[in-house]
Formats: structure tokens, C-alpha cells, sequence
């Protein structure tokens, strides 16, 4: 079959490669029809998480048809369309049974690599290196699929797979970070990031009651979306002073709730943007949390921080201070959206939830490596590149 | 002797103390270390005990010098599985916590997490990819456990 391969920093290939097979009895084969680009990819093809081998098959939000299932498989048939979540769950250990399916106990095979960067192990998921379990990605033709009972779902007739394919992370990632954040019907809250996983977490926190949400970039483009698909209100914080902003539009209190969705690769104008990208630059952190220290300062005293970017490791300034003095409540998770996802399916397909909107560029599977290009560049409006292998 | 070496050899003397009363009190409450080839590993299986009456086949397959335990997890989070191994045996505390592992994983899950064969493009020989590639390979024997 036809993959995207990753073949060092920043170097991109579609190669012919074997194709998966059945490897344990509660897998199955998809054949992918939509698999799309994702913020969180470009940390691992920028090599700013030294966990992928080159070769590597990238790709994790995606969708597509069952075409063989293994012996244990009992919910899912050969000809099903569905949607599978980004991250593998077996549904049983105690986390599984708590929700937290990004936790998994049973489906990622590198406690050593985890254990030493985390503490412990988190769940295996698709394209995403060692620490995930190393597991193929989904821009290919084909795909393995774990436990396809629990991480796969349906998807509803008439649905576009530029509708659905979202569900698969975006969308869940951001329900979850507004729903654990418990926002509440007349909260005010922020978002950072104007990306997919931003824009879903703006319109969850409005579909939950909130009275005002902001969501904060500087791309125009994206600015527009969320304006215009989703609802909330926009900040471009290159042309304004952020923090008086957020108190001005907060009634001077501060945010409720602030939803960090921007991730260790962090832009800032400002003299801590370049104290980060240094940083980072000379190896000396592994992220920037230049977001993140937004977040902490724009929410109320008692407020809520929910980090939704994906961090790997270390980082430098982080306002402790700020955090402890203020009481905040800080939450962060991977995306825990296997319990979600039928509901936002259902919210999808009333209209309720706009999502295909977010796939800008649409492209065959060849061209993928140009895809990631306007992606990582935010070049011609690019929010998300979909692929169809 | 002068005012100063006064004060001076009180000082060093205070330290001196100091230095030795913290040391005497580590070594009061550090703990003798451990053996660490024959302590306990335990894992949370999410089953109550009286579905694993059995040997999960992983354990049993190390045969006579592994000793195991089951628990009850508190907060109804099913049963602790403890096991060490015993002297006189060649198993290795990489293969007790490779078979915890996968004990957990038949027990819960039903099956035991593989990755390979996987599809991959061209694999080339940087540093990274041999590290990573040394890593994987040992890794399930690895970690906190």
C-alpha cells in the first residue's frame, strides 16, 4: 500500500510499504477514506519529540470502512463505515472504566520509554512514535485497528466524511477540555489556539451554557472561521494587549474558564516568545509553554486552566506563582473521547457542531507532503489538510 | 587566641555537628536497601479475585522460583497481583515484569498488546532510530515496576 512516511526533521515521502494485517483477535482492517493533518503532528515531524523512527507512518484522526475483522470482534462487520478514535482503549482496565481511555493500562508497549519521560504509561495511539506504542498511522490506505469495538464508531447516514473524520480527535479533545473544565451557563472563557482542536473546544464551551467565549490567535484566516462557523467572539493578540483585554470583556475578573489549545510550539511577540524559541532552540526545554502562562494569567482568581496542547517533557517559567497565589485549578489530559463521541456525532448531524468547515485542503494521499506543507506554514488558509488515500 | 579564631572554631565546630547529626539521622530513617532482583512487583488487575483462582500463563511459564500473592485492591479496584522472584532461579526481574505485564493484559483485556509486524517505510541508520530501536526492544522489561 501507499503510506506517508516520516524520513527525518522535517522530511516527508509517500512510499510503498506492506500492508497491515490482523495481529491479535480484537483487531481489525480499515480502509482509509479520510485521514487528516493535525497541530500535534508537526512536533514530531519538526523533531521536537525524539520518539520517531524514520519510516515511521504518521496520521492518527481519521476514518474509513472495515474490510476484515478478527476473531474476537463482536460489535463492528466487514462494509462498516466508521470513525475510529486517535488513541486505542481496551475498554476494561480501570481507566477504560473511568473514562480516561487515553490512559489505557493494556495497549501501548513501551513502559520504558513512558515511565521515564512520564512516570507512568499512557495509552497507545495511532502515528505517534515510541512513547504511544510506536503503532502505524493513518494516511495509508489501510490501518490496523486495535480493539476496533471500543475505539470505532458508526458513522450516521448522510454524514460527510468531512464531517465525521473530526470526530475522530478534534472534536472530543475539545468537548473535553470545555466539559472538565466544567464550564457553566453564564461562564466567560477563553481559548487559545484557533485551530480545529480550539475551535471545537470554543463551540462546546457556548453549546454548555457559556456567556461569552473568546477564542486568541493571530491567522486571520482562522480567526474568520471561528467567527463565522462557531460562534465566538476573536482576539488577534498581535494587535492588542492581551491580558486588559480578557479583564475589560471579563467584567474585570478574569476568565472562569481558559482552554489552552496551541501545544509545545508556541508563538509570542513578546521578549518571553523569544526567551522560549531560544530555549527550545539551544535544547535547553523541550517545549514553550508561552500559551500556557497566558492561560494561567487570564483566569479569574479560582479559575479553571485546562491544557489541551500536547507537551512532551520539560519547561522553563512556568508561573507557579501565579497558579498557587490565585488558586487556580489546572487540568490537563490527552484526549479521553471514546465516551463522547456518539453524542458528538448526534450534535453533529443536527447542525449543532459545524466541522467541515476546518478542512481547508482537501488532496490525494500523493500529495501529502505539500499538504503538511501549507499546514505547518498556515499558508493559502490552511486550518487542516484531509488526505484520501 | 584571638577573638576571631574563637569565633571561627566555634562555627566549624557547630558545623561539623550539624553535618554529623543530619548524617546519623539518614541513616536512621533510610531504609536498608533492598535486594532488587528479589523485591515485590505488583500490578492492579481490574477483576475481583475470584477470577484469577488460576496462574495467569505468563507467571506460570517462569516456572517453580517466582512466588506470587493476590490482594484485594482497595476502593474496589480489583485485585493486586504480587509476585518475586525466588533465589536460585535464572529469570530475570526484565522477565517478571515482562510476564506482570501480560498477565494483566490476558486478565483485562483479553489479549497481549503487539505492534509487530508493523508496515514502515524505508528505515535508515541515524543515532536516533538505533537508540530508539535498542529501547523498544528492551522496553517491556523496562520501567517502573
Amino acid at each position: 500500500m501507499r503510506a506517508l512516511v516520516w524520513n527525518g526533521i522535517n522530511r516527508l515521502a509517500v512510499e510503498s510499504v506492506d500492508d497491515p494485517r490482523i495481529l491479535n483477535p480484537h483487531d481489525a482492517i480499515v480502509r482509509v477514506t479520510a485521514s487528516v493533518s493535525c497541530g500535534s503532528d508537526l512536533h514530531l515531524i519538526g523533531g521536537y519529540v525524539p520518539k520517531m523512527r524514520s519510516g515511521d507512518i504518521l496520521g492518527h484522526e481519521f476514518m474509513g470502512e472495515i474490510i476484515e475483522v478478527g476473531s474476537a470482534v463482536t460489535e463492528r462487520r466487514v462494509g462498516d463505515r466508521v470513525v475510529v478514535n486517535s488513541f486505542m482503549a481496551c475498554g476494561r482496565c480501570w481507566y477504560c472504566q473511568q473514562g480516561k481511555t487515553s490512559l489505557c493500562d493494556n495497549t501501548n508497549v513501551a513502559p520504558a520509554l513512558n515511565d521515564a519521560l512520564f512516570g507512568a504509561t499512557l495509552g497507545g495511539c495511532f502515528g505517534f512514535g515510541y512513547t504511544t506504542g510506536g503503532y502505524a498511522g493513518s494516511h495509508a490506505e489501510f490501518v490496523r485497528v486495535p480493539f476496533v469495538d471500543i475505539g470505532s464508531f458508526l458513522v450516521p447516514e448522510g454524514m460527510t466524511d468531512e464531517q465525521a473524520v473530526f470526530v475522530s480527535d478534534a472534536v472530543p479533545t475539545g468537548w473535553m477540555g470545555a466539559y472538565e473544565s466544567g464550564v457553566k451557563p453564564g461562564d466567560v472563557v477563553a481559548v487559545w489556539g484557533a485551530g480545529g482542536v480550539g475551535q471545537m473546544a470554543a463551540r462546546s464551551a457556548l453549546l454548555l451554557g457559556a456567556s461569552r467565549v473568546v477564542v486568541i490567535d493571530r491567522i486571520p484566516e482562522r480567526l474568520a472561521q471561528v467567527r463565522d462557523h462557531i460562534g465566538a467572539e476573536t482576539l488577534n493578540y498581535e494587535e492588542t494587549d492581551l491580558q486588559p483585554e480578557l479583564r475589560e470583556l471579563s467584567g474585570g475578573r478574569g476568565v472562569d474558564v481558559a482552554i489552552e489549545a496551541v501545544g509545545l510550539e508556541a508563538h509570542s511577540p513578546g521578549l518571553d516568545g523569544v526567551y522560549d524559541k531560544l530555549k527550545t532552540n539551544l535544547k535547553l526545554a523541550t517545549d514553550r509553554p508561552t500559551a500556557v502562562r497566558q492561560a494561567l494569567f487570564g483566569a479569574r482568581k479560582g479559575g479553571t486552566v485546562f491544557l489541551l496542547g500536547v507537551y512532551t517533557g520539560f519547561v522553563d517559567k512556568f508561573p507557579l506563582g501565579s497558579m498557587m497565589n490565585k488558586g487556580l485549578t489546572i487540568r490537563a489530559s490527552q484526549q479521553n473521547g471514546h465516551q463522547y463521541m456518539p453524542m458528538l456525532l448526534e450534535r453533529i448531524a443536527r447542525g449543532e457542531i459545524s466541522t467541515d468547515h476546518l478542512a481547508t485542503h482537501s488532496m490525494p494521499l500523493e500529495d501529502a507532503p505539500r499538504g503538511y506543507d501549507l499546514f505547518k506554514h498556515k499558508q493559502d488558509g490552511c486550518v487542516r489538510a484531509l488526505f484520501r488515500p | 587566641m584571638s577573638k576571631r579564631i574563637v569565633v571561627a572554631a566555634s562555627g566549624a565546630s557547630v558545623a561539623a555537628a550539624a553535618i554529623l547529626i543530619l548524617r546519623n539521622r539518614a541513616r536512621m530513617t533510610q531504609p536498608e536497601p533492598r535486594d532488587e532482583r528479589t523485591r515485590w512487583r505488583v500490578v492492579t488487575i481490574s477483576r475481583p479475585r475470584a477470577d484469577l483462582d488460576e496462574l495467569p500463563a505468563p507467571l506460570a511459564a517462569l516456572g517453580p522460583y517466582v512466588e506470587t500473592e493476590l490482594r484485594d485492591a482497595p476502593g474496589d479496584r480489583g485485585t493486586e497481583l504480587r509476585a518475586r522472584l525466588l533465589p536460585g532461579g535464572t529469570h530475570t526481574p526484565d522477565d517478571l515484569r515482562v510476564a506482570l505485564r501480560h498477565s494483566k493484559q490476558l486478565l483485562e483485556a483479553g489479549e497481549v498488546a503487539v505492534v509487530h509486524p508493523t508496515p514502515h517505510g524505508r528505515r535508515r541508520m541515524t543515532p536516533q532510530g538505533i537508540a530508539l530501536d535498542v529501547i523498544a526492544a528492551v522496553s517491556e522489561g523496562k520501567g517502573v515496576l
